[in-house]
């Protein structure tokens, strides 16, 4: 069974790893990751049509801007694994999956959201030391010890075998899932924050309060206010392009250091009022 | 095909920061570039791939496949150990934008870098606001353009052909996916180049880049806040129990005060914290703690 579930994780591995280091190329989608285990088991047909019925069920299931709802390659490795090795009934599989593709998507949120996050120190200190091998080190290196333990999953439910697995399923704690689901909602800010320490410049700051509110109490998509902030930018660049022509043509040297505080200053009043 | 460049396109050249049309020659030919520039840009493109391949989670996303796809531009621009220490420095942020079109982003940064390395004074934080800005616009179309759109046609032939056992069925939707996105990616890097290139040298020539600055700086403040508002998720779940009547929600009174103010406070003390140069390990820590304490006694209302 070892051999067996060695070869599960390296199923998994290739159709998970491969998505990421070969540009999102929808390995990780279960029509592959099918392919990819019946292939290694020596049953493509039985891969392939577990992994079409999959597919229909984890089509809404993507991995947009790292919010994970399932992890589809778990769950269809597994299904393969269950039918093709263990012999059991394609819809039994089939239906146990999902539940698998829900777990493995927690824990797989988890990993992607929470703990990758502290490989952002290791990338600083890469990138401190100006060294091109070791941003390199902690790109790939990175990528492997992630998705090992993103196949972990695979490996121990291959090694429970399938009678195990869905009574596990049914044990685990709802306590332990909104923990780790209000732990992803929350680290975002540290993220936001990162960026916000770049710009932040207080006589602009109001236009960071603006963009909160556009979606906090208007609900505009991202399009929406990025159409808006054009608007804005537009407004306040036509009057900042008049103030420095006409410093120009009275031949002031210092241009936009002396019009740019008084512009930002009528900003604000402008958007206050 | 077309059409979605075409889509993709115009929404680059106007969620940035404002440029005059009648400067723009710029098209998705790689032909008359330098054969530098194009030897950088094959590079970029290849090494793009990887992009996500790590993705430091919420604290810098992408931030390590972004510095990785920019070496090539770094190693030609920068030639001192120092410049290049910066740049990297520099890009250490935060980076998450749909994969296929985020090469638009790396040619026009490199556009910037190298007017970076021939400028004096020239102001980076304008390509930080730059990839700040144009972040959520621009996933916001490519992700329904190639998630939505093109993924869905793939994984509907896909299945059909599929369902009767035939490995042709994955294969086809590999292949369906993937020509145009990678199509897409490389007219993407010489699109955003070619802006770049095109644009930043006149626009330094005319002496109109301070408000340029300013202008990107608050289109990317603009976009963090929505940013912030949208991915950082809080709802209150406690209620205090009224005697005849309904019980008070928490978040009721959270919300008549600010909507959203958890979220918005939190970041900007995340930011208070980092500007007092608080480690950002602890401050992931700290709200991973808070959010899995949060979550477990039920402070927080889970929808999922």
């Amino acid at each position: 069974m070892l051999g067996t579930a060695l070869l599960a994780f390296l199923a998994a591995f290739i159709s998970l790893g491969g998505n990421y280091i070969f540009g999102q190329c929808m390995s990780e989608r279960p029509l592959v990751a099918g392919l990819v285990a019946g292939a290694i088991f020596g049953n493509i047909p039985a891969g392939v049509m577990i992994g079409a019925a999959l597919e229909a069920i984890f089509m809404g299931a993507v991995n947009i801007g790292g919010a994970v709802t399932a992890e589809p390659v778990t769950a269809t490795t597994l299904a393969v694994v269950f039918v093709v090795v263990m012999h059991m009934d394609q819809g039994v599989a089939i239906a146990l999956a999902v539940p698998i593709g829900l777990l493995a998507g927690l824990f797989y949120m988890f990993m992607h959201l929470s703990v990758s996050s502290l490989g952002a120190p290791l990338i600083d200190r890469a990138a401190a030391s100006g060294k091109e091998s070791r941003i390199k080190l902690v790109h790939f290196g990175g990528w492997a010890v992630k998705y090992g333990l993103c196949c972990l999953p695979t490996f121990f439910g291959v090694l429970l075998g399938a009678e195990p697995v869905s009574q596990m399923i049914s044990q685990i704690p709802a306590t332990v899932i909104a923990g780790f689901t209000a732990s992803g909602n929350l680290l975002p800010a540290v993220g936001m924050a990162m960026l916000l320490k770049m710009l932040w410049d207080k006589k602009l700051a109001v236009y960071f309060l603006l963009g909160f509110i556009l979606v906090s109490y208007l609900g505009l998509p991202m399009v929406g206010v990025a159409a808006f902030g054009i608007v804005v930018v537009v407004v306040t660049s036509l009057r900042d392009k008049e103030v420095f022509d006409l410093e120009k043509a009275k031949g002031t040297t210092d241009t936009a250091d002396g019009a740019s505080p008084a512009i930002s200053k009528s900003d604000e009043e402008a958007f206050f009022a | 095909m077309s059409e979605i460049n075409g889509s993709a396109q115009s929404s680059g050249s106007s969620a940035g920061i404002e440029r005059n049309p009648q400067e723009m020659r710029v098209n998705m030919s790689a032909k008359d570039l330098s054969p530098e520039d194009r030897k950088m840009l094959h590079s970029i493109y290849w090494r793009s791939f990887t992009e996500y391949c790590f993705w430091a989670g919420e604290a810098e996303a992408g931030s390590d496949g972004f510095i990785y796809s920019m070496i090539p531009a770094f190693r030609r621009y920068y030639k001192t150990e120092d410049e290049r220490r910066d740049a990297m420095m520099r890009h250490t942020t935060w980076f998450n934008m749909t994969e296929n079109v985020s090469t638009f982003v790396m040619g026009l940064v490199a556009s910037m870098e190298k007017e970076n390395s021939e400028v004096e004074g020239f102001d980076t934080s304008s390509i930080d606001a730059v990839k700040a800005s144009l972040m959520g616009p621009m996933s916001g179309l490519g992700d329904a353009i190639f998630w939505g759109v093109l993924r869905c046609i793939a994984a509907a032939v896909g299945i059909s052909i599929a369902s009767t056992g035939s490995a042709l069925g994955p294969i086809l939707f590999l292949l369906i996916y993937n020509i145009p996105s990678m199509l897409c990616r490389w007219w993407m890097t010489v699109l955003g180049y070619k802006l770049g290139s095109s644009f930043l040298s006149k626009a330094y020539a005319s002496g109109v880049m301070r408000i340029l600055t300013k202008a990107a700086g608050i289109l990317g403040l603009l976009m963090i806040g929505a940013m912030a508002a949208s991915f950082v998720k809080f709802s209150c779940a406690l209620a205090i129990p009224v005697p005849n009547a309904d019980a008070v929600q928490i978040q009721t009174y959270l919300d008549a005060i600010f909507k959203g103010l958890v979220p918005f406070s939190l970041t900007l003390f995340c930011m208070w914290l980092l500007q007092k140069k608080v480690n950002v390990v602890w401050i992931i820590i700290g709200i991973m703690v808070l959010g899995l304490v949060f979550g477990m006694t039920g402070v927080v209302a889970v929808s999922a």
